[in-house]
């Protein structure tokens, strides 16, 4: 464990061993190819962490302090919905909350520029998001790539650029032309982290459901299905249905419960308590 | 949109005038007394829930942490919840709870360790009621402990009048954890109540268990109690399932270290011309 992960302070000053601080990251840059998962269970977190997974996102609901505790040595961003925050200071308060539940970075995702500017005065690491935002669906008209012309990735590029200023770490890509993000991961300080977008990314992302194969949705195309826990899923809950049809039919056919699952009284106190309950009778 | 289900289900208004379609009211539990014998079964998660009706179990009861998805999973099966009273201090607050529980499509109550006044005060309202004698975990100090209760007269007769108390009072039903067989046998006859038996033996009207004892598998690992019986052993299966998942996620931790992901058909390309011009935007803005 030791040599695997390094002593450090979280930002709410908890001593405790990590993976990487943000500086190894930055300075990870060109040099080796990183891994992020998004999880939603402690049970993903824990796999993902003895797996080697580099990095894991998650959202800020009420798992959070389990899946940090499933995977207490991973670097662990959080996502702040802004929508639920509609203030620079509720944002704040919001990030404070989650960073003293131990993440080691946000996810500003969809964020006003201010927010993050302000959020950065306060050295806390985030990453942000640019290409394809499914929020901002609405503005680029339909869930398709971004960055497909000189113009969009011009576009794209600002973006960027914008969001380095603001003093983020990394920033998610999402659905961008590979050739594109390539030269943009060159021109950039932030960690590019690809979804979608090509192999010349500093990091690849993906969603643990979809890594699993248990998605929700239509299989997306830019994702790869590693196991098929749909599969695996449906058994286990046949496996479920199977067992409680047993216990039933036990109940029916007096199988259960059984003398091992009895407790008995002394013969003396069972038939003073019937004699009680027959005077009692009369009472009544 | 309601499914029609005739054969298995009637039609009723649940207690927050919603028509759906369930399979027992109270009027038909209380009339089945003594003449079949019920089910009952702890329920924590939807898929425990959509199982338990799929198996046709008759009752279910849960906590109301998850009660709405519960209820969506399981819509069709007569629904008890419980409300722990820590979480309560007057019987205004613990009324409000209930009605909350209600709205969410409950068809009954549990009252766990309530103070005896807000179980009264609730049943003036005709909710139904679902109480809770015998071994009383969160009572259990006062009955020494993690063990059986009612093995003498007069912890006997003690358990009788605290039945007789809540059929009083209207409840609907009764949970008698862990007394004699021959006390619920007994008790069983003189109540009007459903006796709902978990640990007390075969003469309750309801036999009930929890999920997690049934499929095996248990938070803190302690062994599965002697009143239960297991019928599978799901701790395996989820220690299998966590093994599968990090073979998962280090397939997919090999395949970047190795540039095995990704590959062409995950990504999108820009044409060789509007690369080439943004290229050329990208040196006339340096």
């Amino acid at each position: 464990m030791m040599k695997k992960y390094k002593r450090i302070f979280s930002i709410n000053n908890d001593l405790g061993f990590r993976n990487y601080t943000v500086r190894d990251l930055i300075n990870l840059k060109g040099k080796k190819k990183l891994s992020q998962v998004r999880v939603t269970t402690p049970q993903e977190a824990a796999a993902a962490q003895e797996a080697g997974i580099d990095l894991l996102l998650t959202g800020p609901g009420s798992e959070f302090p389990k899946i940090r505790k499933a995977a207490s040595k991973t670097f662990m961003t959080v996502g702040i919905p802004f929508i639920e925050n509609p203030s620079k200071k509720e944002a704040t308060k919001k990030a404070f909350e989650i960073i003293q539940a131990g993440a080691d970075s946000l996810m500003c995702q969809n964020w006003n520029l201010n927010w993050m500017k302000h959020l950065s005065k306060f050295k806390i690491p985030f990453q942000s998001h640019v290409g394809f935002i499914p929020r901002r669906t609405t503005w680029i008209g339909s869930i398709r790539s971004f960055g497909k012309t000189a113009k969009e990735a011009s576009e794209l590029y600002k973006d960027v650029k914008d969001i380095e200023e603001t003093g983020a770490w990394g920033i998610e890509v999402e659905l961008v032309p590979q050739n594109i993000l390539a030269e943009i991961t060159t021109r950039t300080s932030l960690i590019t982290i690809s979804i979608g977008s090509g192999n010349a990314a500093d990091a690849q992302f993906l969603f643990a459901e979809d890594i699993l194969g248990q998605s929700q949705i239509k299989f997306p195309r830019h994702a790869k299905k590693y196991a098929k826990f749909d599969k695996i899923m449906n058994s286990i809950q046949h496996e479920r249905f199977r067992a409680f049809k047993e216990f039933k039919l036990d109940v029916k056919n007096n199988k259960f419960p059984s003398k091992r699952n009895l407790i008995s009284i002394p013969k003396k106190d069972l038939m003073n308590f019937k004699k009680f309950l027959t005077n009692k009778k009369f009472h009544d | 949109m309601i499914k029609k289900n005739t054969k298995k289900y009637k039609k009723v208004y649940s207690l927050a005038h919603q028509l759906g379609y369930r399979n027992y009211t109270v009027r038909d539990l209380l009339d089945l007394k003594g003449k079949k014998k019920l089910t009952q079964i702890n329920v924590v998660s939807p898929d425990e829930a959509e199982a338990a009706e799929k198996a046709d179990i008759d009752l279910i009861i849960t906590g109301p942490e998850k009660v709405k998805e519960i209820r969506q999973a399981a819509p069709h099966t007569f629904l008890t919840c419980g409300i722990k009273y820590t979480q309560h201090e007057s019987k205004e607050s613990i009324t409000k709870k209930c009605f909350e529980l209600i709205e969410l499509g409950v068809d009954s109550i549990h009252t766990n360790s309530w103070n005896i006044n807000f179980i009264k005060y609730v049943s003036e309202f005709n909710i139904p009621l679902q109480a809770h004698v015998g071994f009383v975990p969160m009572k259990s100090t006062w009955t020494g402990g993690v063990k059986p209760v009612g093995k003498t007269l007069n912890e006997a007769i003690k358990i009788y009048k605290e039945i007789k108390e809540m059929e009083n009072i209207g409840c609907w039903a009764v949970e008698v954890e862990c007394i004699p067989a021959a006390v619920l046998a007994e008790v069983t006859k003189l109540t009007k109540m459903l006796t709902i038996s978990i640990g007390s033996g075969a003469k309750g009207d309801v036999q009930f268990l929890f999920s997690e004892d049934i499929l095996g598998y248990h938070k803190d690992l302690t062994e599965t109690p002697r009143h239960a019986k297991t019928y599978r052993n799901f701790n395996k299966l989820y220690r299998n399932l966590q093994k599968e998942r990090i073979s998962a996620f280090r397939k997919f931790q090999s395949d970047i270290m190795k540039g095995k992901f990704p590959q062409k058909k995950h990504s999108v390309i820009a044409s060789k011309k509007e690369y080439y011009n943004f290229k050329k935007i990208l040196k006339d803005s340096l």
